[in-house]
This record gives structure tokens, C-alpha cells and sequence, in this order.
């Protein structure tokens, strides 16, 4: 009788030392840090266009990435204690039981939901695409299609821009990871130039703003409806190397707006999206050290 | 239109929450720290399979969170080289 009180007492001290190790991981530590960084994110990219900073904003998301991780392994180890103290027989709960109240319940909760939750950035992201298309937001994003290299993006956004109706590039543009998404200025810049050369026959200049502007205007207007008028001539002009074309445009707008002008240079020219890999090859490489890929 | 002063201090803004999160990550660190050694006392000698998946859990979290800091360190200091830059 007495070994079996101590035994008991024993597991229950057991018990109640896992219960508090598992209720001592800093799940909301790190979802505090984790909300942090996501605030960070969105101020600089709101602050700078990534094209030419693009370092800052893959090391923070990459952080961000990190952090999901450590969370979702917190739960796992959560969930694991929670096996082993039924295993053993802890509060006289074993798998043969009725079901047992959860443990670490609000714990795990928070982390599920840290997992489920969109970032600061996908959410301003796709309140974005939905303002400049003309839809609603919607309330739980869709799955985001993410591993392909910026030029692969940049290819299949410029074909859906010339494929897809409005709906059709918004959908595509909603399922885009916005870290991804945000780099595409840095390659379509080079290659609108690129092809505005081959559409001139030499490299275009500020005269050949307006031709520029009328050949892409119309499907830009078709495909993002509300965009502000100043973005399609400030990155025509860009190309153009016209002045007064350092006007800071919303990261997203030039995002998605850059595969629109070029599928149009590209239709002008009597080519298709597959013409980017030969100007990809032609222009230097902005990022040797990564183009493998993720 | 945005001056050099605007864009630094939207930048400094910006790299105060980073370190806000990276002391966050720092705390979680500790606490995982001395959630690990806990463990390890309490279930010396198991070899349970969830215990052995509860450890692997935990040391993996502990690399993300020494992963995510280094790179909001390297985050801060091209953020600052380019600032220094304006």
C-alpha cells in the first residue's frame, strides 16, 4: 500500500514537472517576435522598392520562415508530451480512457493559429491586387504557389497576363508569394528595355515614352482597372530612361503591372512570355551567387 | 515626394521593431533553453518514443530561432549599410 502511494506520488511529480516544461515554451515569445517582424516587413517594403535592396527583404522573411518552424516544432513537442503523460498513466489517464481533456490547450492553440494566420505581408499583398482589380478582398487568402525562381515567375506572369482575363491574372497574382513577387522589378526592368530595343530598333529614348505608353495602356487598363495612372508612364519611362521617372510607386503595383507592359512589348514584337529566357541570358546577372534557386 | 530624412527615419522605424524581435527571439531562446534541460532531468533513462520526439522537437525549434536570428542580423546590417548610403 505504501509502495503504491509513493509510486504514485512519484508519477504525479512527474507528471507536474512535464506540465510545466511544456507550459514554459515560449510559444507566445515567439509569436510576439514573429508579429514584430511581420510589422517590419511590410513598413520597408512599403518604404523601399525591393529592386534595389533586395537583400533586406528575403532575410527578414526569411527569419519570419524560421520562426513558423520553431513554433510548429514547439507544438510538436507539446503534442508529444501529451502522448507520453497518457502513455505513462499520468492523472490516471491512459490511451484506453475517454478521451482526455487536452493539455497545453491554450498553448497549442496559439501556435495552430500562428500557423493558419497570413502574414502582414500576404494580407497587404493581396488587399492590394484586389484594390487595383477591382474585387473584394478575400477573407482567408489562397494557398500561395511558392520555389519558383524569380525569371520562372516572371515567365508565367507575363504568359497569364496575355492569357488570362482580369479574374484569371488575379487569381494568379493572389496565389503569388508576395517575397517572390516584390523581386520581380529588378528582372522585368532590364527586360522592357531589352525588348522596347528590339520594338524600336535601337534603345528607346524619352520621345518614345508616349508609343510606349499606348501600346501597353489598354490591356493595363483591362487587367488592373484602378491602378494609379502614374505607374504604367513612370516604368515605361524607366525604360525610356526619361526623367522624372524616380517617383516611388506602391511595391505591388510595379510588381504586377511589370508583366502586363511586357507581355504587350512582347505581343508587339510578334513574340510570346518564352522570349524572356533569351533575355535573361543576355542581360548580366543581377544575383549569380543565388540563381540556383531556393 | 519623400526626403533622405523621411526615408531614413521610415528605415529606422522599421529596424526598432526588428530589434524588438530579435529580443523576443532572444527570450524565447532562453526559455527553451531551460525547457530543455528540464526535460532532459525528468525523463533521464526513457527511451518512450514520444520523449525522444518531444526532444527532437524542441532542439530543432532551438535552430530555427538561432536561425531567424542571424538572419534579422543579416537583414539589419544591409538595412544600415544602406542607410549609410543615403
Amino acid at each position: 500500500m505504501s509502495r503504491r502511494s509513493e509510486g504514485g506520488s512519484l508519477l504525479s511529480q512527474l507528471s507536474a514537472r512535464l506540465r510545466q516544461t511544456g507550459e514554459s515554451l515560449p510559444v507566445i515569445d515567439a509569436i510576439r517576435a514573429g508579429d514584430r517582424l511581420d510589422e517590419a516587413i511590410v513598413a520597408l517594403t512599403r518604404t523601399l522598392e525591393s529592386s534595389s535592396h533586395e537583400g533586406i527583404l528575403p532575410a527578414l522573411v526569411q527569419a519570419q520562415t524560421h520562426l513558423d518552424r520553431a513554433i510548429a516544432a514547439m507544438n510538436t513537442a507539446l503534442e508529444s508530451l501529451d502522448t507520453y503523460l497518457i502513455a505513462i498513466g499520468a492523472d490516471g489517464v491512459n490511451a484506453a480512457s475517454p478521451p482526455p481533456r487536452r493539455r497545453f490547450a491554450t498553448l497549442r492553440a496559439s501556435a495552430e493559429a500562428a500557423r493558419e494566420r497570413p502574414s502582414g505581408l500576404v494580407r497587404w499583398w493581396v488587399d492590394r491586387v484586389c484594390e487595383i482589380t477591382e474585387a473584394e478582398p478575400p477573407a482567408t487568402p489562397p494557398n500561395r504557389r511558392t520555389g519558383r525562381t524569380p525569371q520562372q515567375l516572371l515567365r508565367e506572369l507575363t504568359y497569364q497576363s496575355r492569357a488570362a482575363e482580369r479574374d484569371g491574372y488575379r487569381e494568379v497574382l493572389l496565389r503569388t508569394d508576395p517575397a517572390e513577387g516584390l523581386r520581380l522589378p529588378a528582372l522585368a526592368q532590364p527586360a522592357l528595355r531589352h525588348f522596347a530595343t528590339e520594338l524600336f530598333g535601337r534603345p528607346p529614348v524619352a520621345s518614345d515614352l508616349d508609343r510606349l505608353i499606348g501600346i501597353t495602356d489598354s490591356r493595363v487598363r483591362s487587367l488592373l482597372p484602378r491602378l494609379p495612372d502614374t505607374v504604367v508612364r513612370t516604368l515605361c519611362g524607366r525604360a525610356c530612361h526619361a526623367p522624372g521617372t524616380a517617383r516611388q510607386e506602391h511595391p505591388v503595383d510595379t510588381a504586377v503591372t511589370y508583366p502586363v507592359l511586357l507581355a504587350e512589348i512582347l505581343r508587339a514584337v510578334g513574340r510570346d512570355a518564352s522570349a524572356l529566357a533569351e533575355s535573361a541570358r543576355e542581360q548580366p546577372s543581377r544575383e549569380p551567387v543565388r540563381s540556383h534557386g531556393p | 515626394m519623400a526626403s533622405v530624412a523621411e526615408v531614413k527615419s521610415a528605415i529606422d522605424a522599421a529596424l526598432e521593431q526588428v530589434r524588438e524581435s530579435q529580443e523576443a527571439v532572444k527570450v524565447a531562446n532562453e526559455k527553451l533553453a531551460e525547457a530543455q534541460e528540464s526535460l532532459a532531468v525528468a525523463v533521464e533513462g526513457s527511451g518512450n518514443e514520444a520523449v525522444e520526439s518531444a526532444r527532437a522537437a524542441l532542439a530543432q525549434a532551438a535552430q530555427e530561432l538561432e536561425d531567424c536570428l542571424a538572419a534579422t542580423i543579416a537583414a539589419t546590417e544591409q538595412a544600415e549599410s544602406y542607410v549609410a548610403t543615403l
